[in-house]
């Protein structure tokens, strides 16, 4: 396609989903049973390096609102639902142009299942796998003066992706562990197939403050420090693949996060250390996350 | 003159920074000269306009997909006292008469024979319609009654083929020169079609002559002379028939120093050659158009930044037709506006 | 000899179970959890312990993992409820503890501790089993002196259904009713409350606005009257001691 942004970081944008604990990834931190958790985030994305001729600037601004809700106590249920702007400017005969759309993207729906604990005092060991859907609630179909958006940009995928994975974490009063595989399985739609995703994602909290724990429950101040891995096969269009999509990305980011009985707030730079992307997909300058969690 | 402005004065004030007698001279020197050629009659940068200018006349258009309505009109081409308008959002040519009257229009979005995708500058020949098509990566020829004649072109970067071509020229021998916009070049072929040759380098930006930063349209002078709208080096280059660089014009030296005076452009999108071997110059950001010489000598600018008669919201391209009249291409008024030239 | 102590202390009984509500019998209530580790995660263990009935409120120490039940006037903790509210939260219950007050009362085999104020009978054990035979001699000798005792030990639900207290600390239970007059709002009787319960010797104190009555309890310690009516009197009241309830002759 004519200004076809077959961009990787796109897949970055959607939020992994979690609810106590990392900040780009999940965790298998429990959530009481009948607890409902608020979540919502604020992400930029922002992708300039273009290998091909069209001098593309992606700028990407997702508020995924995400509500948790404890089934039981082994048993979480989980709602994202992004806001999506996605801007794609790129110079053309007519001078710099931009494509894109805003709007509601889909929804993902998932389960989390508890499936071993190891409760000690001061410390726990969790597992717990989850699986989910991916419902196409976004508009998948908006076209402007060039026709059609290509896919990348358009606010949902049109498709039902099924995805699951697997959580482990391991957290201390002092520094807490978390440790993510999933793989989502994309399907058709509009006569597209994204590439399946595969994701590893491991996150290190370490506590600052207080430097010594006191009485009662004080508030903690951590230093995030968290890794993500991504796999992306490449696109289908109509059928045959497409040499423009697609590769491995490997994100490394630094945050901070402050957490409290009710609520916890966050922030965190997703910086790309290694990018190897199919063709002209374009590159990934950085991701920059602040972000809240509430209680209830 | 008081001691501080003279050149001796400047002499001192050089001294004071450290630099040796030799230097200093020669420093003086060379700011001397660059004086000169600022302010020098042919070369100058900031120069006056040389002709009354345009009264206008008439506009026509407004966003739309009706009859006579447009949805970013890109380019426009002139022949036989017949307007050929290119309205790329709605994937087709519109034809009108000199007075803006609605005569016909033919085109729909597509890739096959007769279809367009987004048509961008054209030319207009002996009943022949040229248009560059950005989305199907070739040029078309249509005759006048919108029935397809031949196409030529794939998406590419081999010899005879397109990323995006933009504008399109005939020469009197019917060698057709296509700016491949994505590619960074512009190709020559022969009336049959076959490649003769290209200048730029292909997928490479590049500053010095002969090198483009997306070239956007090509137009012949009637010398045969090329002339290429270098739009995002913010000028415009002049090539020999045989090919060889002739001269460029655009800002300082040309070399893609933007800005608002006579003779410098914001991205220059259109480049056209009237009959009388003037280059009219669509000076897209400072939404006006610029005539020259065919040498590159400022002769007069049209237009101001607005919706009103007028004036311009970024013109992409324009056209004269034998007596004189300039017809303009208000992309982002989507409208056409006629001008007659002021005695 | 032990079938008339068991008589004596159930004829004690029937006066100690006189109407004395007022006080907590079971204090100090707290559940050691499990996997606590962050702020984020401690709202839910809060929340559910708070919702078992009988609680009336809930302070949890994130370094020890231990959460500290408050409970309502007389409630006595279910256990079971307790150990669900920590597991619903997603956590484990290691081990409740708590403090009960009331009267010892010693069988063939066994020896219990009946709470005072309730229907509820914990079993006295030491390390996991019966009391060795020289604890067991000291409360038999308690029970005979109709002795009021605090117990703090963990508790644990046995599967036989009862539930079993071991003998971490006792302590005697001596109390002082007194009738204050004077007061004229709830705010006295909160002044008056704080004030006893920082006299010395005093482990416990409860004031009743609506009855006029004032208890002060002691455990291990001392209590001597005429201390306690002085702290009344400077804090502007006057009181006078009630009658004891009546002893066995």
């Amino acid at each position: 396609m004519k200004t076809g942004p077959y961009i990787l970081a796109l897949a970055l944008a959607a939020p992994a989903t979690s609810s106590a604990g990392p900040i780009t990834t999940n965790t298998a931190l429990p959530i009481h049973d009948g607890e409902l958790i608020v979540r919502a985030q604020g992400k930029l994305l922002r992708a300039t390096g273009d290998p091909g001729p069209r001098d593309r600037d992606l700028t990407v601004w997702a508020v995924p609102t995400v509500l948790v809700y404890g089934a039981t106590a082994k048993l979480a249920l989980f709602s994202v639902i992004p806001y999506l702007d996605k801007d794609l400017e790129l110079t053309t005969p007519e001078g710099r142009t931009s494509r894109g759309d805003s709007g509601l993207g889909d929804l993902r729906l998932f389960a989390r299942y508890s499936a071993a604990q190891w409760d000690s005092p001061g410390e726990t060991l969790r597992l717990a796998p989850f699986i989910g859907l991916e419902v196409p609630s976004g508009r998948d179909d908006k076209s402007d003066a060039f026709g059609k958006l290509p896919q990348p940009l358009q606010l949902g995928s049109g498709s039902w992706d099924p995805f699951l994975g697997l959580v482990f974490t391991w957290q201390t009063l002092a520094w807490e562990f978390d440790s993510s595989i999933s793989y989502d399985f994309k399907t058709e739609a509009n006569d597209f197939e994204v590439g399946d995703l595969a994701r590893l994602d491991l996150s290190f909290q370490y506590r600052l403050w207080p430097r010594d724990l006191g009485e009662g429950v004080p508030g903690f101040l951590y230093l995030v420090a968290e890794s993500n891995l991504l796999w992306q096969d490449r696109n289908q269009i109509s059928g045959s693949s497409d040499s423009n999509s697609g590769g491995t990305t490997w994100l490394l980011t630094p945050g901070l996060q402050y957490i409290t009985r009710r609520f916890i707030l966050e922030g965190a730079v997703q910086l790309p250390a290694v990018q190897r992307l199919g063709g002209s997909t374009l590159e990934t300058d950085l991701i920059a996350t602040t972000g809240f969690r509430v209680n209830f | 003159m008081s001691r501080e402005n003279s050149s001796a004065g400047s002499f001192v004030r050089l001294k004071r920074l450290g630099l040796s007698a030799g230097c200093r001279r020669k420093f003086l020197a060379g700011a001397a000269l660059v004086l000169t050629c600022a302010t020098s009659a042919n070369y100058s940068w900031f120069p006056s306009a040389k002709e009354p200018g345009y009264r206008f006349t008439k506009s026509w258009g407004s966003t739309g997909s009706a009859q006579g309505e447009f949805l970013q009109p890109i380019g426009i081409a002139i022949d036989d006292n017949q307007l050929f308008v290119s309205d790329a959002g709605n994937n087709r040519i519109q034809v009108f008469d000199l007075d803006g009257n609605f005569l016909r229009e033919f085109g729909r979005k597509g890739d096959g024979a007769g279809e367009l995708g987004r048509p961008m500058h054209l030319a207009a020949r002996a009943g022949k319609l040229y248009v560059a098509e950005y989305l199907n990566d070739r040029v078309q020829v249509l005759s006048f009654d919108g029935q397809a004649l031949s196409a030529f072109g794939a998406s590419g970067v081999g010899p005879g083929q397109f990323d995006a071509p933009g504008g399109v020229a005939l020469d009197a021998a019917g060698n057709v020169y296509v700016a491949d916009f994505y590619n960074q070049r512009v190709q020559v072929f022969d009336p049959e079609g076959r490649f003769l040759r290209q200048h730029g380098t292909t997928g490479e930006k590049g500053i010095r002559a002969g090198r483009f930063n997306y070239p956007t349209d090509t137009a012949v002078l009637p010398t045969g002379e090329l002339v290429v709208a270098d739009a995002y080096n913010d000028r415009i280059q002049v090539f020999a028939t045989d090919g060889t660089f002739l001269r460029k014009w655009g800002g300082p030296f040309a070399l893609n120093i933007s800005g608002h005076w006579p003779g410098w452009f914001r991205t220059a999108t259109g480049v056209d050659a009237a009959p009388d071997g003037s280059v009219f110059v669509a000076d897209f950001y400072n939404h006006r158009i610029q005539k020259f010489t065919g040498d590159g000598e400022f002769l007069v600018a049209v237009g101001t930044h607005g919706t009103a008669r007028g004036q311009f919201e970024r013109p992409t391209d324009m056209t004269v037709d034998n007596t004189g009249n300039l017809y303009v291409v208000d992309f982002g008024n989507d409208r056409i506006q006629k001008f007659r030239p002021q005695r | 000899m032990r079938r008339a102590t068991s008589v004596t202390i159930s004829f004690l009984l029937c006066f100690l179970v006189l109407p004395h509500g007022a006080l907590a019998e079971v204090t100090q209530v707290s559940v050691v959890v499990d996997g606590l580790s962050c702020p984020f995660c401690v709202f839910g263990v809060e929340k559910k312990l708070d919702a078992v009935a009988g609680v009336d409120g809930v302070e949890v120490d994130l370094k020890t993992g231990v959460a500290t039940l408050r409970l309502e006037k007389g409630a006595v903790p279910d256990l079971a409820a307790v150990q669900a509210a920590v597991e619903k939260a997603g956590f484990t219950p290691r081990e409740i503890r708590l403090t009960a007050v009331g009267t010892i009362n010693v069988d063939r085999r066994k020896v219990h501790l009946d709470v005072r104020g309730a229907e509820t009978r914990y079993l006295l054990s030491e390390d996991g089993g019966r009391v060795k035979a020289t604890t067991r001699a000291e409360l038999e000798r308690r029970a005979e002196a109709g002795s009021v005792v605090a117990v703090t030990g963990v508790v644990q639900q046995r599967s036989d259904g009862s539930v079993a207290l071991s003998i971490d600390k006792l302590e005697e239970v001596q109390e002082i009713s007194l009738k204050v007059e004077g007061m004229s709002c709830d705010k006295c009787a909160a002044r008056l409350t704080r004030l006893l319960g920082e006299a010395p010797g005093v482990s416990q104190a409860t004031v009743d606005f609506n009855t006029g009555e004032a208890r002060v309890q002691s455990r291990g310690g001392h209590l001597e009257v005429s201390p306690i009516i002085s702290v009344v009197e400077d804090a502007g009241f006057t009181a006078t001691q009630n009658d004891p309830p009546p002893q066995h002759p």
